[in-house]
């Protein structure tokens, strides 16, 4: 009789490392958006104050391996901003705020989606389990 | 290196085609490609646009045979 239940276990475990392997593949997803959502609120911050009160201030500009060089902040209208492979425009802080702020809002919807799979994979993982050890404590 | 993701190909597309549309609406005031190295050249819109369709072309590519 166990020997008949094997393939349905099989498939049940087969099932369940694929489902783990999805979990951890959007999890990992899930921490890219966290990080890129970080980074995008730090330019945000930086392009207010710059606007605000950045006229003349230095700056220190990175040249690599942790040195840096002082300069002097000459345009606080303007930022270049990278929109994508190797093309960056420039573009009036406002403009550049506004394209952030909508890059944000379509990571948080994506954010959302993926917490939702992450959860439909997680009730399958639990739904297998509670299968799998009915069937051990049955047999 | 690992390939990209089909995630990562369709984000770099609607990247694409915000940069698109920012051009477009003439909301760049200038455009800069980067080519050898870090160095960044500056452009003209048709040259930046014609860039962006390639890039467009081949990211859909790209999500099709994914």
């Amino acid at each position: 009789m166990a020997e008949e239940k094997a393939p349905a276990v099989d498939r049940l475990e087969e099932e369940l490392r694929t489902l783990f392997g999805q979990a951890e593949s959007i999890r990992q997803q899930i921490a890219t958006i966290d990080a890129t959502v970080l980074d995008l609120a730090t330019v945000l911050e930086t392009l207010d104050y710059i606007k605000q009160r950045g006229s003349d201030k230095v700056v220190l500009v990175p040249i690599g391996a942790g040195n840096f060089i002082r300069a002097k902040v000459v345009d606080t209208e303007h930022v270049i901003m990278g929109v994508g492979g190797r093309l960056s425009v420039e573009a009036s802080i406002d403009d550049a705020k506004e394209l952030i702020n909508q890059r944000i809002e379509s990571l948080e919807r994506l954010r959302l989606d993926l917490r939702r799979k992450l959860e439909e994979v997680n009730a399958r993982i639990r739904e297998i389990l509670e299968k799998t050890q009915q069937g051990q404590q049955g047999a | 290196m690992q390939p990209p993701t089909r995630m990562e190909l369709e984000a770099r597309l609607r990247e694409m085609e915000e940069a698109r549309k920012l051009i477009e609406e003439g909301r760049a005031s200038r455009i800069y490609l980067k080519f050898g190295g870090e160095v960044m050249v500056e452009v003209d819109r048709d040259y930046a646009l014609e860039y962006i369709e390639r890039r467009i072309l081949a990211l859909k590519a790209a999500i099709k045979g994914n």
